[in-house]
């Protein structure tokens, strides 16, 4: 039997597609010289890009937890490490 | 400036496409090319690389969990070694200067094009017997004869071990950790080539998160050239995950071979002329 994964999928395509949409307004904000709003969009872009794994680990956990408990805990344990790597991130950007 | 964009788009869509095939994120293609064409500072390179390899997970992984080809649940494993890694690395990369970085990813670069000539051609290795405690049972429809194939993920706790050196090198050059990851499941824990590929694909999202957002702290991501780069990865990993079962995979590595050996030379040539 196949695990679920159509939630997980959807958190991927998800995060892809709007990743794309800011990335596409930034490109053309910067062909119409509107160096603001490309960078704002472009950051957000970026944000989205780094933020779709951890969101796609969380619909792991919401689609496995009934069937699955061992790719659950595995899921939450990369969350965690995830974590700590933004923490150690957020210290040294101080 | 916007020609440099263009040429970075085609590059990132050619890496997105010979990433998500060969499961190896792209940055091995990225880094030498923004940093020896287009004359980006290496760490800035590696930045803007790392969310190319998210992107490449993040298509490549979609496709592959629908099809069947990715083990979540081995990618997962693997994957709390490896983003640990990732911390590392991205934290010691943080220490060392451009010359250094160019030095290690030439001796990479050629390690990994020799490991892949050497692979080459290989038949997958049967697995038969009982299935020790941490072992991972599970099987996928092989699409060029549409018979279902059994495999066994063995060895785990030593692959965990390499795990973790394949996500400190992803964090510290800018590369998924893919070339780690897939010779330690196809070779070391006897998963299947197409599966390796796969579930490696669907690993490098996490791992690179894990140090991109080290880089960012840093501000070493250029937004707007993540941008191009980005979406010039994710229309060629789409094509590349959806076109993977038709291409054969002797033709890939012998590709890969070649491309890892001409920037393996340019990065060497950075390296000794400091």
């Amino acid at each position: 039997m196949r695990e679920p994964v159509r939630l997980t999928i959807r958190a991927l395509r998800g995060g892809q597609l709007a990743a794309a949409a800011f990335f596409g307004v930034a490109l053309v904000a910067q062909l119409l010289v509107q160096e603001q709003l490309s960078m704002t969009a472009a950051t957000i872009g970026v944000l989205v890009v780094i933020a779709t794994p951890a969101v796609s680990l969380l619909a792991t956990i919401v689609e496995a937890r009934r069937t699955d408990r061992p790719t659950v805990i595995a899921a939450a344990l990369v969350l965690a490490v995830l974590g700590v790597a933004t923490g150690v991130a957020l210290i040294i950007g101080r | 400036v916007i020609g440099l964009e263009l040429f970075a788009f085609a590059a990132a869509l050619g890496a997105g496409a010979f990433g998500a095939l060969v499961g190896v994120g792209g940055g091995l293609i990225i880094v030498p090319m923004l940093s020896v064409f287009f004359g980006v500072e290496l760490h800035t390179a590696i930045g803007v690389s790392l969310l190319g390899v998210i992107a490449v997970s993040t298509s490549g992984a979609a496709s592959y969990l629908n099809a069947g080809f990715a083990n979540r649940r081995l990618g997962l494993t693997l994957l709390v070694a490896t983003a640990a890694g990732g911390i590392g690395g991205g934290y010691l990369a943080g220490l060392l200067d451009a010359r250094s970085l160019s030095g290690l990813f030439a001796l990479v670069l050629v390690l990994v094009a020799l490991q892949m000539l050497r692979a080459r051609g290989r038949p997958p290795e049967e697995v038969v017997g009982e299935a020790a405690a941490l072992d991972i049972d599970a099987s996928y429809v092989e699409p060029t004869t549409g018979e279902t194939v059994g495999y066994r993920a063995r060895n785990v706790p030593v692959a965990l071990g390499v795990s973790v050196a394949a996500g400190a090198l992803s964090g510290l050059m800018g590369i998924g950790g893919g070339v780690v990851n897939v010779p330690t499941m196809n070779v070391l824990m006897g998963v299947p080539i197409r599966v390796a590929t796969a579930t490696s694909t669907f690993m490098l999202g996490a791992t690179a998160a894990a140090s991109s957002v080290l880089y960012l702290s840093r501000g070493q991501i250029d937004v707007v050239l993540a941008a191009v780069v980005v979406l010039g990865v994710f229309v060629g990993a789409s094509v590349g995950a959806r076109f993977s079962r038709r291409v054969p995979r002797a033709w890939l590595s012998a590709l890969f071979v070649i491309v890892a050996g001409v920037f393996a030379t340019q990065m060497l040539i950075r390296f000794l002329n400091g």
